[in-house]
């Protein structure tokens, strides 16, 4: 999961960034609001956290000319603006959030969640395919009805995977969304561990849920 | 402490007008009409005793009066006419019947000259009299040769009872009295009845009034069509006075919101930089390092509040303000040259043109604020190698002070520039935390040369320029 965070203000947005990072979110911030719009553009989020007061361009300026490209990503905007016409006004502009600083980090992640999951058009924090139920809250997995221990990496793999079951994602895709520094190229990282994945999921004679879909990439199906 | 009444005292204070026009017309007409009675009937005593008085005669060289003889053979009313008549040499008098024992008071003036007068008859009535100074009229020739009429003057006072006239003269007065009471208790009646029609529109503007909510500051008071134009004026500027009112709290609660604005965002890079601290355990160097981070941020918030304190005292600074002489161009100089190194960082050139007669008496700690505070804005907003023009000028006994440079931004720049002056404004709507921009300096600036008494304008010019000048009224030269 690829996350942009824009916010001026250095300490705040380093905190958010580590944390964000340390949930396993790909993140990439900017304290310009020219550069946020072009990362914006140029590069696809799953969420983006967005302040409104930070210099050049306005959030509220960057979520209209986003709505007017008609660039869906959730926005989550953040402020300390909090009147109630201020929050309408960010609403109103496209924002499917608002939160108001000072705010905690927690809540900051659990609305990010909810945005993820949004955007994937899951209502529940839990998915299931077949014996899998992978909680996307608490980042716990089991399969039939036994926890399986993921580490970080492994976990947002299967999430990446899972909130797009039954469709073929590439080694690309999946490398931009789960891994934060990937740039581009013909690491096999996703490989490595899709086949640590493999082994921890298909043990015990369980059927494989994650396929190959050769020249194209991934699928987690039953 | 009851309040005196508009309508109260326009009551008894018109009355009290009506009454005294009424009281001072009532007694000239009464004394027009007593004097026109009274001269009619001085006009018929003087007709009366024209003819009476050709009677006083002389015959045989004696003074006969035959007055007395027509008086005797005459009507009833004509014996009741009080004559008397004096011979003023001797001093005998002849007088009417009806005189009795009693005399008439005699008054006289220059002969045939009628003089009149009120007299009290015997009978104890009122009078009127007439006194002539009269010679005899010769009745023949014979006899009254050697009579010198000259030589016998006679004094004739013919008086007649006034009391029928004395009777109207009552009624009238009664009656003019009467009308008089009448017409004031009518008046006020009157009076009473307009003034509280034509203020049942203002008590009714009035009970709007009172009936208003404290909350309901910003609505103005609908201005009734049948409010009289003379209320009408005080009620729009009520609601003027209203809308000033909306308007400062507005702009109170917007510096409150804005306050609110800038504390939370370093408070939440505080907030947010502990929180990711305690999420897991760090090592001891780490955590030091996020707490120095916390402190660093802390420091945005020190700086917010400070100048929100300084912000807070101006308004009770005046009686701290010590007034000293300076140079406006010395003060700018000094300024000028602490930040100067800043001006070259920021690739700015300073062109300078001091007057050299900018002496005022003023707080120099007030006014370097608003310089330093203006030579920084410009510093911080100008476009990178351009220059910043400074000029002072005395003109009129205002001492001038005007900082000019070109925009970095000028499209952000708003048509009305006195927005500058609002607590938090910022010509872009992003925070520059890099420029350390807080947003209340100018705000600052305009308060403190308003406690100053002077003041601050910005002007933007065609050239992408923006010029701000301050004015101040040049010191008072004491003669000697």
């Amino acid at each position: 999961m690829r996350i942009l965070v824009l916010e001026d203000y250095p300490p705040l947005r380093r905190s958010i960034v580590e944390c964000l990072a340390e949930e396993g979110y790909a993140v990439d911030s900017t304290n310009s609001g020219d550069e946020g719009l072009w990362f914006v553009r140029n590069h696809k989020y799953n969420v983006v956290l967005l302040d409104i007061m930070v210099p050049e361009v306005s959030g509220l300026e960057i979520l209209k000319k986003l709505r007017s490209d008609q660039n869906p990503v959730p926005v989550i905007m953040i402020s300390a603006l909090d009147t109630v016409n201020q929050r309408i006004e960010g609403l109103e502009s496209g924002a499917d959030d608002y939160l108001v600083k000072p705010f905690s980090l927690d809540e900051m992640l659990a609305r990010v969640r909810v945005q993820i999951r949004r955007g994937h058009e899951k209502k529940s924090p839990l998915i299931t395919i077949g014996d899998l139920v992978i909680d996307t809250s608490k980042k716990n997995v089991q399969r039939a009805g036994k926890v399986i221990d993921l580490t970080r990496k492994e976990y947002l793999l299967l999430e990446c995977l899972a909130f797009r079951n039954g469709e073929v994602l590439s080694r690309e895709k999946i490398a931009r969304q789960v891994y934060q520094d990937y740039e581009g190229g013909t690491s096999n990282v996703v490989d490595v561990y899709i086949g640590y994945l493999r082994k921890k999921l298909h043990s015990n004679d369980l059927p494989n849920l994650i396929h190959t879909k050769r020249g194209h990439g991934y699928l987690l199906s039953e | 402490m009851k309040r005196p009444s508009i309508r109260d005292r326009l009551l008894v204070w018109i009355t009290f007008v009506i009454t005294l026009i009424m009281a001072v017309a009532g007694t000239l007409l009464y004394y027009s009409v007593k004097r026109s009675l009274y001269s009619q009937h001085d006009l018929l005593v003087n007709e009366a005793a024209t003819l009476i008085l050709i009677e006083v005669k002389a015959r045989n060289g004696e003074v006969y009066h035959e007055w007395q003889t027509s008086l005797n053979s005459t009507s009833e009313k004509s014996t009741k006419s009080m004559i008397q008549v004096w011979d003023l040499k001797t001093g005998d008098s002849v007088k009417s019947p009806s005189l009795g024992e009693e005399d008439l008071e005699r008054q006289y003036g220059e002969v045939g000259e009628r003089i009149f007068y009120n007299v009290t008859l015997p009978n104890g009535v009122p009078g009127r009299a007439v006194g002539i100074l009269t010679l005899p009229v010769k009745q023949g020739i014979d006899g009254n040769e050697g009579f010198l009429p000259e030589e016998h003057p006679q004094i004739f006072v013919w008086a007649d009872s006034t009391e029928e006239l004395r009777d109207v003269l009552i009624k009238t007065k009664r009656a003019f009295v009467a009308a008089g009471v009448a017409v004031i208790f009518v008046s006020a009646a009157a009076i009473w009845l307009i003034i509280y029609f034509l203020s049942l529109a203002v008590q009714s503007f009035s009970s709007d009034l009172l009936s208003r909510e404290g909350t309901e500051i910003g609505e103005p008071i609908p201005v009734p069509d049948h409010l009289p134009s003379e209320v009408v004026g005080i009620a729009k500027k009520f609601n003027a006075l209203l809308e000033r009112i909306d308007h400062f709290r507005e702009k109170d609660q917007d510096f409150f919101l804005n306050v609110a604005h800038e504390v939370r965002t370093p408070l939440a890079g505080v907030k947010a930089v502990i929180e990711q601290a305690l999420r897991q355990p760090r090592k001891v160097e780490d955590y030091q390092k996020r707490l120095r981070e916390a402190l660093n941020a802390t420091e945005n918030l020190v700086r917010l509040i400070n100048r929100l304190m300084e912000f807070g005292k101006l308004r009770n600074a005046r009686e701290s303000m010590v007034e000293t002489t300076l140079s406006l161009d010395l003060l700018s100089e000094n300024i000028l040259e602490k930040l100067r190194g800043k001006a070259t960082e920021n690739r700015l050139r300073f062109d300078v043109s001091f007057c050299g007669k900018t002496e005022i008496d003023t707080d120099e700690e007030l006014l370097s604020i608003v310089v330093n505070n203006l030579i920084e804005n410009a510093i911080n907003y100008a476009a990178p190698n351009t220059v910043i023009r400074i000029k002072t000028s005395n003109v009129d006994r205002i001492i001038t002070f005007e900082i000019q440079n070109e925009h970095s931004n000028m499209e952000t720049i708003p048509e009305t520039l006195d927005v500058f002056f609002d607590p938090f404004y910022r010509a872009d709507k992003a925070r520059n935390f890099v420029k350390k921009n807080i947003g209340i300096g100018l705000s600052f600036c305009k308060e403190v040369m308003i406690m100053l008494g002077g003041e601050i304008t910005a002007t933007k010019s065609s050239d992408h320029s923006l010029c701000f000048t301050i004015r101040l009224p040049a010191k008072e030269h004491v003669s000697d």
